[in-house]
């Protein structure tokens, strides 16, 4: 329905810039939708990178409220998988770029994350 | 033996370059001399360091401990002069090293329109983190502000004088902000928000000279003699690569120093990237200049594995692409763009540009807007050629990657033609039938 394979976009969860298909009015089932999609992502979701779109400006790392080195992982182009990351979004959203998005990982299943702080 | 490798310059491509070098040749002896006295910065963040949406210290994206650790070593300095037979560099000090290759990565610097009273106290240009500093100590004591030029470089500085509260005008040659990439719709939609940010927009309004007292401009003049009163006249009108060493070596130059794909310039040995590099297309027989940190990056990447022995190509060029913000709007240029209007403002590729973007290429160009956002895809009869994101990025990761890898849209070109709501689902089925056939 959104996003792109599986991803979730913190603008389009929050109803930041809008979508960009041309909107009727927000129907209150369509909050609800909202909201639940932006706990899922933050219960289950973590901020993965384009790093191509990265110019290593550091607004990411430094609105980051736990001091992750954002910027890093995104150089080195690693999901900011540290156990520590709330997925609060604050560098979702003030990346200038675009570049930080959330994914879904499934916590259950074992994937591979990052290895952690760097 | 140990290979002895030298870098000039210490931005991206120069950095990229030295940690390439290192992946592929462990004993390598890595020197990187660069003139500015500071650790590895993000240019393109200098902008936000100007609006105070980021402190300096938080700039500094590659330390000198990351240098040390991959035993990188950097030395602040000018090269005087360049002996490629000796393989041999001289600094300005007076301090001599060998090479065994050499990568100039000296990138370019801003250019000034000839006019009377463009070397006065207050005149600035943004090519660095010192400019940046200048710029914000002389914004500090400064009432009022003229902005001349265009590209993204323009609107940074606009935007950053207005957010240190400095009453800010913004000269435009012509009659619309970047004609040269913008249509019509996009440029409005950018002069609309620095309306909102106080940047008060003089069109068709050219510069003909700053007025001062004693060594410190008082105010700007206009070709048509109108007068305003300013503090600081920010210069963004182009930038031109620094070319001067090599022009000393006696390297093959253009706008840029010549290379061909390899990033080899006309000296075996030395090497070229980044800003500074006119790179030769074999294919196309076409050369290019670019000004954009992720071409930077990967051509850095390609020199440094060429240097130590590699044979890469950085062609076919992937579709120059960039994502800024013009205007508070976030904007992705990506590939060929061109809006074929003449831009005034620029008398030189500007930072964060790239030539490409200018190419008319057979195609046609679709809009479509919903509220806020702005859409325009430039096709050809089977490929999207180019495309210009502004507001929602949702499209943009998509449109990326099916313009960089030529994918053919013949199958759902009505769909694309037939405006936003259709393309998200369009790009999808382009994308995954790519992604099954894999």
């Amino acid at each position: 329905m959104f996003g792109i394979r599986g991803s979730a976009n913190r603008a389009q969860l929050d109803g930041g810039e809008g979508p960009a298909t041309p909107s009727a009015p927000i129907a209150p089932a369509s909050l609800i939708v909202r909201d639940v999609l932006k706990r899922k992502a933050m219960v289950s979701g973590r901020v993965v990178a384009d790093a191509v779109r990265c110019v290593e400006c550091g607004i990411c790392t430094y609105n980051c409220p736990l001091g992750i080195d954002v910027r890093k992982h995104v150089r080195q182009a690693i999901p900011i998988s540290d156990h520590a990351c709330l997925t609060c979004g604050e560098c979702v959203a003030r990346c200038p770029r675009g570049t930080l998005r959330f994914e879904e990982s499934s916590v259950f299943t074992g994937e591979p994350g990052g290895s952690g702080k760097r | 033996m140990t290979t002895r490798y030298v870098i000039v310059g210490n931005g991206a491509a120069g950095a990229t370059a030295a940690q390439s070098i290192r992946a592929h040749d462990a004993d390598a002896d890595i020197q990187i001399v660069g003139a500015e006295k500071h650790a590895f910065y993000s240019r393109p963040g200098l902008a936000y360091y100007l609006t105070g949406q980021l402190p300096e210290g938080a700039l500094f994206s590659r330390s000198d401990k990351e240098l040390d650790r991959a035993h990188i070593k950097r030395t602040v300095g000018r090269v005087a002069s360049v002996d490629p037979r000796a393989h041999r560099i001289e600094l300005a000090d007076g301090k001599a090293m060998r090479y065994d290759r050499l990568l100039l990565g000296v990138g370019a610097k801003a250019v000034r329109p000839e006019v009377e009273g463009i070397e006065l106290e207050g005149v600035v240009t943004l090519d660095s983190l010192d400019d940046a500093r200048l710029i914000l100590k002389i914004a500090r004591r400064s009432k009022r502000a003229v902005v001349v030029g265009g590209g993204i470089t323009a609107l940074e500085l606009a935007e950053g004088l207005a957010a240190n509260g400095v009453a800010t005008r913004y000269l435009m040659r012509g009659d619309r902000y970047w004609a040269s990439v913008l249509d019509e719709r996009e440029s409005a939609l950018v002069e609309e928000r620095l309306g909102h940010d106080g940047v008060v927009l003089h069109r068709n309004t050219e510069l003909a000279q700053v007025i001062g007292h004693k060594h410190r401009m008082t105010a700007v003049e206009t070709k048509d003699g109108e007068r305003f009163e300013a503090d600081m006249l920010a210069v963004a009108v182009g930038t031109q690569v620094r070319l001067e060493l090599a022009k000393e070596i006696g390297l093959a130059t253009g706008r840029g120093i010549f290379t061909d794909d390899t990033l080899v310039t006309s000296e075996p040995d030395i090497y070229a990237a980044g800003d500074a590099a006119e790179v030769l297309d074999p294919v196309t027989g076409r050369r290019s200049v670019d000004s954009l940190w992720s071409v930077a990056i990967a051509q850095g990447r390609v020199a440094g594995a060429n240097m130590a022995g590699g044979s890469e190509s950085c062609m076919p060029r992937p579709a120059p692409f960039n994502v800024t913000k013009l205007g508070g709007v976030t904007t992705t240029l990506i590939g060929a763009v061109g809006a074929g209007g003449r831009d005034g403002d620029l008398i030189a590729l500007s930072r964060g540009d790239s030539s490409a973007w200018r190419d008319q290429l057979d195609g046609f160009a679709v809009d479509s807007d919903s509220g806020a956002n702005h859409l325009r895809l430039i096709l050809s009869e089977d490929r999207i050629l180019g495309a210009v994101v502004m507001g929602d990025q949702s499209l943009s990761r998509q449109l990326l990657e099916v313009i960089r890898d030529r994918l053919d849209i013949r199958d759902v070109r009505d769909r694309l033609l037939a405006g936003q709501a259709e393309v998200r689902e369009a790009l999808t089925l382009v994308l995954d039938r790519v992604a099954y056939a894999v």
